[in-house]
């Protein structure tokens, strides 16, 4: 039982960065329809943003908030940039271009900083507080998943409460009506992109610093299991990829600790191929959506 | 009669391929003109060029004496214009309300939120269903009543310049037919120009004041609506009755 409780919390931990992750794929899905395979080396960059702001000034909490608007900027820049008329492209110039700009990344990140993995520090102790001989959490768990809950609330009330939001909304599901209602659908398909590389910055910054160290190749297994959960979701949704996110967090969690930390990779395949074959378009794509 | 909307020798198309052809046209504020003609004739293309979804290759058009073209949609919508496209345009993963909001958050500054509730307890008025149904998805709701929504949302916006595609497409005729006296009513009260395309000629004859006739891109016959009702050589040609 106390290994259960354990694994549980650390299900949730890893699940809150998947979650984000899963979330930042879903944000420029539902409205440009590309799969972001660079994801996770832009990620990977604000990280390294934060590593350098952080040496210059000596504190952490601004190379923290200096990632998350580096991964604001970079989201940005990289749909002015790659990504422009996306939704209009082949789905398979936009997966080149993925791919294409992930390679990019890695290379610079390889040229600036070099290759080598550097230690990262946690924001907090990651050592798990105890009760009796039970291990349950640590301080950092509870950071991980207070700031991404926070970031997604955040998130949900500016899509849901705002006239930006509700802007948003429409021009990723009929952005040619939103244009005739005066929306300036290029522009918000902007802000999405902005909002998706902050989101996976955080993931980042919560990710990085537990385990896997910093060099440029450092969330690409992390990018397979955010991109699971997203898939797990449905791809369409912001709850459903969070709810991915955090199943996918919960049975790589109890597979490692119950099986072997080698099943690991196999367990998302096994989640990823149930869910598919119970529901193939994901657990919250929606019947319930009809297009007009 | 000064005019709202002047159009001069519009020519456009989807790439290389021309559809309109020359076409010109003169609103006054305060009308109804009908867009008449066959499958395939230009009619959604001609809408979609005055509105700024596509890209005329010649010709002007004036909003009261304001160049449009290069325009993009987005500041015609705020110069006044209002198109309600074919197929209806709601947006089924959104509320009614949502819907209705949309249409007047192009509105900048103090104000703008007051204006645009006003406009939509406006639209509630007019079309109780509506009211009943604030927080259904567009999804949700009936062909007539999506039309209602389609054409409430352009309302949000008080456009001086309406483009309708296609109304009553799949109404009930009884539907069809309250939809097409309510142009006539928000006509004399608002003062707008209204351009209504309508495969219904009857009806939309029937409440326009003028008609044109498309055929092949081009503009083949105009006049008060009543004269080309009565036009027998016309309606054997083009409009098939
Ligand atoms: N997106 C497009 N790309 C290429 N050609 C198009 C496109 N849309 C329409 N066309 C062509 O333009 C011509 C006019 O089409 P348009 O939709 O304007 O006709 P319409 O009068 O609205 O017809 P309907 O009554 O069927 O709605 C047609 O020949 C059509 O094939
Ligand atoms: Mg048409």
């Amino acid at each position: 039982m106390s290994r259960f409780i354990f694994l549980t919390f650390n299900g949730l931990s890893f699940g809150a960065v998947y979650a984000a992750l899963a979330l930042a794929l879903v944000l420029i899905w539902r409205t440009t329809r590309v799969l972001n395979f660079a994801q996770g080396a832009m990620a990977v960059a604000t990280a390294y943003v934060a590593l350098s702001v952080s040496d210059w000034t000596g504190s952490y909490w601004i190379g923290f908030g200096a990632a998350l608007a580096a991964g604001f900027v970079l989201g940005a820049v990289v749909e002015r940039v790659a990504f422009r008329g996306a939704d209009r492209m082949p789905p398979l110039n936009t997966i080149v271009i993925g791919v294409g700009l992930l390679i990019l990344i890695e290379a610079v990140m390889g040229m600036l900083y070099g290759s080598a993995n550097r230690g990262f520090p946690a924001a907090y102790s990651t050592r798990a507080y105890s009760v009796g001989s039970t291990a349950l959490f640590s301080k950092q768990d509870v950071f991980t998943v207070g700031s991404v809950l926070v970031l997604m609330l955040v998130i949900a009330v500016l899509l849901t409460r705002t006239p930006q939001g509700l802007r948003m909304r429409a021009a990723a599901f009929a952005p040619e009506v939103a244009r005739l209602l005066g929306v300036r659908v290029g522009r918000l398909l902007t802000l999405g992109w902005a909002l998706s590389g902050l989101v996976g910055a955080l993931a980042a910054m919560l990710v990085i610093p537990t385990g896997l160290g910093l060099f440029p190749q450092a969330m690409d297994g992390v990018f397979i299991l955010g991109f699971t959960g997203a898939v797990v979701g449905g791809l369409e949704s912001p709850v459903g990829a969070v709810v991915g996110g955090v199943l996918t967090g919960l049975a790589l969690s109890y597979a490692s600790g119950y099986i072997g930390s080698d099943i690991t990779p196999l367990a998302a395949l096994v989640l990823l191929v149930v869910v598919l074959l119970l529901r193939p378009t994901g657990l919250f794509s929606g019947s319930q959506v009809r297009r007009v | 009669m000064t005019e709202l909307l002047e159009v001069e020798g519009l020519c456009a198309g989807y790439g290389a391929a021309p559809v309109l052809h020359d076409v010109d046209l003169r609103l006054a504020p305060g009308t109804i003109t009908a867009v008449l003609g066959a499958n395939g004739a230009g009619k959604t293309t001609l809408l979609r060029t005055l509105s700024g979804l596509l890209r005329p290759s010649a010709g002007r058009i004036d909003l009261t004496g304001r160049d449009l073209i290069g325009l993009p949609v987005e500041r015609r919508v705020m110069l006044g214009v209002a198109h309600v496209p074919e197929g209806r345009g709601v947006i089924g993963e959104l509320t009614v309300q949502e819907n209705l909001r949309l249409g007047g958050l192009w509105r900048k500054g103090a104000g703008a939120r007051r204006e645009t509730d006003a406009a939509i307890a406006e639209v509630y008025d007019l079309f109780e269903p509506l009211a009943r149904r604030r927080g259904y998805h567009g999804h949700q709701l009936s062909g007539g009543e999506r039309q209602m929504l389609a054409l409430g949302r352009a309302l949000v916006a008080r456009p001086k310049f309406l483009l309708l595609d296609e109304p009553s497409l799949g109404l009930a005729p009884v539907v069809a037919a309250s939809i097409m006296a309510l142009l006539r009513t928000l006509r004399d009260a608002s003062g707008m120009a209204v351009l209504l395309v309508e495969q219904n000629v009857h009806s939309a004859l029937a409440i326009a004041d003028e008609g044109v006739v498309v055929s092949l891109g081009r503009v083949v016959a105009r006049g008060k609506a009543a004269d080309l009702q009565a036009d027998e050589g016309l309606r054997h040609a083009y409009l098939g009755f």
